[in-house]
């Protein structure tokens, strides 16, 4: 039987950790899952924990192109898989006005691949080598282009109607992100692998932390992200995610801090790196919240609850 | 793991039989029995998932029925093919990865992906039967009230206490999907049952923003020219523009604001209307829910989603001030003082989901009511005990309130609920 997929996972976590990506066994297998079953992997969780960071890490590890397509409400086709490139088109019109073989010629030439422009998903399946494609935010887009990404998904080919089928010449490793905004379709779903990707635990965000800030104090680093995993618990408008920690502890290293205790007016001065809504700031910006949760205290009520 | 093209990796696409071919004759029939014992495992254990109520929906959102009134099959084939396929990989030979790649292939939600790990060990490391009901909480396999019902997080106010009702229950066919449906919430004990009922909710609450979706495509032609469609098709006419391309409709959500009672007297109801509540603001992005009992809390709009846990520990959190005795009116008057003028407008619809028993005097709840009607585009007053009333009976309680209610309906089970869907929508 072929056991090379421990082999696989190693190569491919030194190869991330490289690029500043710390991963767990389960989405390392989830990743090798991709190829060896050859399906798109659908990744949600909360915004900030590093769905869009491991397609990056992919492509980076992998040496080879990163594809990204960007959702939003009202993407259609002609964003996401082709267009055609009209204003060329015109001149080209303009150009053949006057020569005699124009109209016969006309329709040939405007409607060739020179005038299309590829779109991401065209993009990916006709990439000679086997890209990453990042389809990001998924929830964002209607549910009209779920359906027609699944007919890209499952066909691995695009019909232009003037020029005909182009088929995929390579494989693109597809990676789907969602953060719960919208619930997507069953059938995406099943087409999908699935990785919930939560917020890291204490000692995975600090090995994240060192490997994307090298150079760090530990003991500030521990201390850092020891305070981030307290007020995670806290009551929040919006948990900070990883982004946020390493943004947060960037600042502190940039503001000379040593030791988190001994310097609160500096993190009060940082914190708007970390919490990012007004309330919150507010409620956790003063210096006795503060001290609470670098002492990892419970608030006073529920001690006494 | 580097890039491979197309070609290569179709050829590291697992087969039993290639990887086999270099093995004697002894140790391919010992591969071959191998390969099949775990291949039934992995059978039972979706179908001891799908028990569990985990696993993936078919398109219209129901689980699929499998003909002896179960109600579940399983996942669907391809996750089953897919776990196959990831076990003659190699993947079984190493638990922790066996783990996370059924993990990947049987979860499609965060739910899922939360019960996995415990359901795992039940399966694979314990001899729980398939078929059996498991709390997700429940830490030790061979605990007896494993296999008790549980009605869930009693700690939430308003919904404790329900377990001690002695009803009898006469449910047809336990689990057939129709009998369920029009079973009154109040007469589910089992836990899978509640857990099919949860997820018919979920299903209703998102499909609604499917219909919705589906009645705006039928007119999704503007009056507005799009110029920069028409120009493009004027490429094939040599620049004459014969096909005029419209913009489209701008799409405007219906927007709904949901008041909730979780007084003592709605406990029954409560927790699935909540979730009726969450996912509907959920599809419905510019809605906003409050709940009350003694006071009324605001527990979020559609453009902050809570989790469900989170959902419930706001609730928690909020109501421990709250002392006995339901006050709906005082409730409303200050939702009408503090939250009305911002929430809602002409084009708002109002659901309050409560039975209307409220301490203070019903003209006053008539009163606050009558308030809202008239800001409100309609206001929907869900009451699950409408249906316990004889024609001609009176209702104490809301009979002064019904004249300012554009649409009373009760919702007490999935029928109901789907009829509640309609109106909301039209």
């Amino acid at each position: 039987m072929n056991v090379n997929h421990t082999e696989r996972m190693q190569h491919l976590d030194t190869a991330m950790q490289a690029t500043g990506y710390i991963a767990d066994t389960g989405l390392l297998a989830s990743l090798d899952l991709m190829s060896v079953l050859d399906k798109p992997l659908l990744l949600e969780g909360e915004a900030g924990v590093g769905k869009t960071g491991i397609a990056q890490s992919i492509a980076e590890a992998n040496k080879t192109e990163l594809i990204r397509l960007q959702c939003y409400e009202g993407l259609d086709a002609q964003h996401a898989i082709y267009d055609w490139d009209y204003q060329r088109q015109l001149l080209a019109i303009q150009i053949q006005q006057g020569h005699p073989d124009a109209d016969a010629n006309l329709k040939r030439t405007i409607y060739s691949e020179e005038f299309l422009l590829m779109r991401p998903l065209l993009r990916a399946i006709r990439t000679p080598q086997t890209s990453v494609l990042l389809i990001d935010e998924i929830d964002r887009a209607d549910e009209e282009f779920e359906a027609l990404l699944l007919e890209i998904l499952a066909e691995k080919q695009i019909t232009v109607p003037e020029l005909g089928t182009f088929e995929a010449i390579s494989n693109p490793l597809v990676i789907l992100t969602s953060n719960g905004v919208r619930e997507l379709s069953d059938a995406l779903r099943r087409r999908c692998l699935y990785h919930y990707i939560d917020y890291p635990d204490r000692e995975k965000e600090l090995a994240i932390v060192h490997a994307r800030i090298p150079g760090l104090e530990h003991s500030l680093a521990k201390q850092a992200v020891s305070f981030v995993q307290n007020i995670r618990q806290e009551r929040l408008r919006k948990v900070p995610g990883v982004a946020e920690t390493l943004d947060w502890v960037a600042a502190l290293a940039a503001l000379n801090v040593y030791d988190l205790k001994d310097s609160i007016d500096s993190v009060q001065s940082s914190l708007p790196a970390l919490l990012k809504t007004r309330i919150d700031t507010e409620i956790f910006g003063h210096t006795d919240e503060l001290q609470r949760i670098l002492e990892g205290r419970k608030p006073e009520d529920e001690n006494a609850g | 793991m580097p890039v491979e093209d197309t070609g290569s990796r179709a050829a590291r696409q697992p087969d039993l039989q290639q990887s086999l071919s270099g093995c004697s004759e002894e140790e391919r029939i010992e591969g071959l029995a191998l390969a099949h014992i775990i291949s039934c495992r992995i059978q039972a254990f979706s179908s001891f998932l799908a028990d569990q109520g985990l696993g993936n929906r078919n398109s219209s959102g129901n689980r699929p029925g499998n003909g002896n009134g179960t109600g579940y099959t399983g996942h669907g084939p391809s996750a089953l093919i897919d776990a196959n396929r990831l076990a003659a990989s190699g993947y079984c030979r190493n638990q922790l990865l066996f783990r996370a790649g059924l993990k990947t292939c049987f979860c499609d939600s965060p739910h899922d992906w939360e019960r996995f790990d415990h359901l795992f060990d039940l399966f694979w490391f314990s001899n729980i039967s398939e078929g059996s009901d498991v709390d997700d909480n429940a830490n030790d396999p061979n605990d007896s009230n494993l296999l008790q019902p549980n009605l869930g997080n009693d700690n939430l106010v308003g919904f404790a206490g329900t377990s001690s009702q002695e009803f009898e229950a006469a449910l047809a066919g336990a689990g057939d999907f129709k009998a369920l449906s029009l079973a009154d919430f109040r007469f589910v004990f089992n836990p899978l049952q509640m857990l099919i009922i949860e997820r018919m909710v979920d299903d209703l609450a998102r499909r609604s923003r499917q219909s919705f979706l589906r009645r705006r495509v039928r007119a999704h032609n503007g009056t507005q020219i799009n110029m920069r469609r028409t120009l493009s098709r004027t490429i094939p006419y040599n620049g004459h523009a014969l096909e005029l391309h419209y913009l489209k409709k701008q799409r405007k959500l219906p927007k709904f604001v949901l008041l909730l009672d979780v007084s003592q007297s709605m406990e029954v109801y409560a927790k699935l209307f909540l979730r009726f509540a969450r996912k509907l603001i959920q599809v419905f992005q510019q809605s906003e829910v409050f709940a009350f009992n003694t006071q009324l809390i605001a527990l979020g709009s559609g453009h902050s989603v809570l989790s469900e846990k989170d959902f419930e520990d706001r609730l928690n959190a909020e109501s421990r001030q709250w002392l006995g005795g339901t006050k709906i009116s005082a409730s409303l008057q200050r939702f009408n003082d503090e939250y009305a003028p911002h929430v809602v407008n002409h084009r708002t619809t109002v659901v309050v989901f409560s039975d209307g028993c409220d301490t203070a005097e019903p003209e006053e709840l008539a009163e606050q009511t009558r308030i809202i009607q008239q800001k409100a585009k309609t206001l929907l007053w869900v009451n699950p005990l409408l249906g316990r009333f004889k024609a001609g009976e009176k209702d104490p309680y809301m009979d002064p309130v019904v004249p300012y209610i554009d649409k009373y309906r009760s919702a007490h089970n999935i029928h109901t609920l789907e009829q509640l869907k309609r109106d909301l929508l039209s």
